[in-house]
């Protein structure tokens, strides 16, 4: 009898909630639509407005308003509310730049719908991310630890080959180095990815900073000298042709990796980065089972033989590195002014204090060993400590031309170019320049149904999911000449941005082209280029959907060569 | 209590969302029936008012009639369906694609827009047929058109076409 009561209220409780729902008033239950701002959109402003309005349909609530602001900073915005819409107070100043307001409302209905106001004081420049920069030194101190670890392993194994059997210690040392060689390679490649990003390192957890990195040379390069270090590292690496092949294989991940790798003089830059990357492999790298040999029997007959190959070295070292600077063609006055070429300078510096310390264990310190040992061979192995320790500063400093872009690396923006299709379209996109900015796009169709062509209404939208940024959304004009167009519309951050493009075929017929394009970080800054890697998810709304075809978004190569 | 609790979680997840769009009155129907489509049509683009509502009659629903309306004007366009379909002993080939009323409807106003047809048995059950509407005003239009993947769930979509699901028809006694 209780369970049948304790049902019967519950049904009646069922019965009430479902009257009070039905009663509301269903007039309220529209969405609201944004019609537009005061300032407009990509408004460029002489000063800053004293207020901010959006304008909807219907009364909204807010839910978000972000700005972010010029400096990189954000700022929570107050608002109130009016009958069709918000009106906001002014942003706080931080100077020229690009503003950019985060919008997230509610209807009646409760349906939250939101979009970005984005609008720039006496110029465009995209607000500067905070924290982009944080992302700089980790992929730089892990790219330098994984590329020493992977020179002190190849280094081990090319001296077993060339110089002599490795002491117990110094074999020890290169089986460590090549161990290391592999985690410290993975690190630095999720650090690439971050750096190229331009994010925080909880990003590492998604995939995306992976996927960007692992696509351009450098990623792979990490890859291929963790290989490197791993064959090194393993038992056979007394035989010639296995130090032969660590040796390409470690010197291939250097050279596709810098600036040398691209650029209009790549064919010569390479090859010669390549030999200046094995000399310097041979060299750093044959140091420490050096120091090791000296107080083995075979010391001096280490020493000479050692310094017999490694004279041809160092030649080679500094005639590529010669020969890399010259491919660069820039000229001394813009050399010199630039942080390029003090960063060049302080490596020479370094460079030419090793070369002096080794003329020091050739002419004064070798032949001492012959006749005073025990003197000679510490001072011996304290000139190599500190012959190590500046090939690893040269090798730091070298990262370091991450930092800044080599003069004449200041080109034009280049465009990006995006391929989007679906079953029955396709899209050609181009982007005037890479975000962030004012960029113009364009977008051209193609199709193999005459039915649908040209489409009778295009829009896209931008959204900076990262950021929080967007959607943003334009109309495309159609142009004489049968492309669509919009711009400029200002991108305030680097991206990755998704572009979704809303393509009305017939009245009763949308295709959506939907894509992303990850604009390498610095390419804003000037000396990186490769191919852009462009994640493409296409997604047709007609009843089909087809994901992850990756296909490769070209970015024209700059003029740029190697250091 | 815990049925009031489950009452206003159910309510509260599902019935907000379904309002605002354009959705028939009786968003389900058997298989082999006669069906009669009521829209609704909650406001106008914008704000402006609405003046033409075309709707697309998908294939599998043949011989389409519009209920007449007052104020308004109906135009019916024809057109080759995509085979051949058997309605009560007669092979029918073409018939109404699409429907167009004309008029003017304020934003502030609702209203329906009711035709009938026969669901075929091409149409199969459990699936869902969808009747894409365009809206038109005088500042543009809005476009109810679109249709969810396989696997998408329809609250995703901006413009959702007004979906009908057919049911299995009644036992045969």
């Amino acid at each position: 009898m209780r369970i049948l009561a304790s049902n019967v209220q519950g049904v009646f409780c069922f019965l009430f909630m479902v009257l009070v729902v039905a009663t509301v008033p269903s007039s309220a239950l529209a969405h609201a639509e944004f019609q537009g701002s005061a300032p407009v959109a990509n408004a460029l402003l002489d000063e800053l407005p004293t207020g901010v309005r959006l304008q909807f349909s219907e009364p909204v609530g807010a839910l978000t308003l972000e700005w972010l602001l010029p400096d990189g900073t954000r700022g929570t915005a107050t608002a109130k509310a009016t009958p069709d819409g918000l009106l906001l107070s002014a942003p706080p100043a931080t100077g020229r730049g690009t503003y950019v307001l985060n919008w997230r409302v509610v209807s009646a209905d409760g349906h939250p719908i939101g979009g970005a106001l984005v609008f720039s004081l006496g110029e465009v420049t995209g607000t500067t991310e905070p924290g982009t920069d944080a992302a700089v030194l980790p992929a730089i101190i892990a790219r330098f630890l994984a590329i020493l670890s992977m020179i002190f392993a190849v280094g081990a194994a090319l001296y077993a080959a060339l110089i002599g059997p490795l002491s117990s210690g110094a074999a020890r040392f290169g089986r460590v180095a090549a161990l290391a060689a592999v985690p410290l390679a993975l690190v630095a490649l999720g650090a690439y990815g971050l750096d190229l990003l331009g994010r925080g390192s909880s990003a590492l957890f998604s995939s995306v900073p992976w996927q960007v990195a692992i696509a351009v040379p450098r990623g792979w390069g990490f890859l291929v000298g963790a290989a490197a270090a791993i064959i090194a590292g393993s038992r056979s690496r007394q035989r010639p042709a296995i130090a032969l092949l660590v040796l390409v294989l470690g010197a291939s991940s250097l050279a596709v990796s810098g600036h040398s790798s691209t650029g209009q003089n790549r064919w010569i830059g390479q090859p010669l980065m390549m030999l200046h990357a094995a000399a310097l492999i041979f060299w750093v790298g044959g140091l420490p089972p050096l120091i090791a040999s000296l107080s083995g029997q075979g010391g001096l007959n280490a020493l000479r033989r050692f310094s017999n190959v490694a004279l041809p070295a160092v030649i080679v070292l500094v005639a590529t590195g010669v020969g890399l600077a010259l491919i660069r063609g820039a000229d001394i006055a813009t050399l010199i002014a630039s942080d390029w070429g003090k960063l060049l300078a302080l490596k020479l510096v370094l460079v030419a204090c090793m070369l002096a310390l080794a003329l020091l264990n050739k002419t004064r310190l070798t032949p001492a060993l012959a006749t005073a040992p025990g003197s000679a061979r510490s001072s011996l192995r304290r000139s190599i400590s500190a012959e190590i320790a500046l090939g690893a500063m040269v090798l730091l400093v070298a990262m370091c031309f991450r930092l800044t872009p080599p003069p004449g690396a200041h080109t034009a923006p280049d465009p990006i170019h995006l391929h989007l299709h679906s079953a029955e379209i396709a899209a050609e996109v181009s982007l005037s320049a890479a975000p962030p900015g004012a960029i113009d796009v364009s977008v051209n169709f193609m199709g193999t149904n005459a039915d649908l062509l040209p489409p009778k209404e295009v829009n896209l939208t931008f959204s900076d999911p990262a950021a929080g940024i967007g959607p943003i959304s334009f109309d495309a004009q159609l142009l004489d000449s049968g492309m669509w167009q919009i711009g400029p519309v200002t991108l305030p951050t680097a991206g990755p941005w998704s572009l979704n493009i809303a393509v009305l075929v017939t009245d009763f017929k949308q295709i959506t082209l939907s894509g992303i394009f990850t604009p390498p970080k610095r390419a804003a800054r000037g000396p990186f280029e490769f191919i852009a890697p462009c994640l493409v998810i296409w997604r047709q709304r007609d009843g089909h959907e087809q994901e992850n075809l990756v296909l490769k978004g070209a970015r024209a190569g700059r003029r740029d060569a190697g250091y | 209590m815990n049925t009031i609790l489950t009452t206003l979680a159910v309510l509260a997840l599902s019935v907000p969302a379904a309002f605002a769009h354009v959705n028939f009155e009786t968003p389900q129907a058997q298989q082999g029936t006669t069906y009669l489509g009521v829209l609704g049509i909650g406001h106008g683009c914008a704000g402006e008012p609405t003046l033409k509502v075309r709707v697309q009659i998908p294939d599998g629903v043949i011989a389409v009639k519009p209920v007449p309306k007052a104020g308004w004007s109906v135009e019916i366009v024809t057109g080759a369906y995509a085979q051949s379909y058997d309605y009560y002993g007669t092979p029918m080939t073409e018939g109404v694609k699409e429907l167009i009323w004309t008029g003017e409807l304020s934003d502030a106003y609702f209203d329906q827009f009711a035709f009938r047809g026969k669901l075929t048995d091409t149409l199969a059950v459990g699936t869902t047929v969808y009747f894409p509407v365009v809206q038109e005003c005088a500042n543009g239009a809005d476009r109810w058109i679109e249709i969810p993947a396989d696997g998408q769930d329809p609250h995703d979509l901006e413009d959702p076409a007004p979906g009908l699901k057919i049911l299995a028809p009644a036992a045969k006694n």
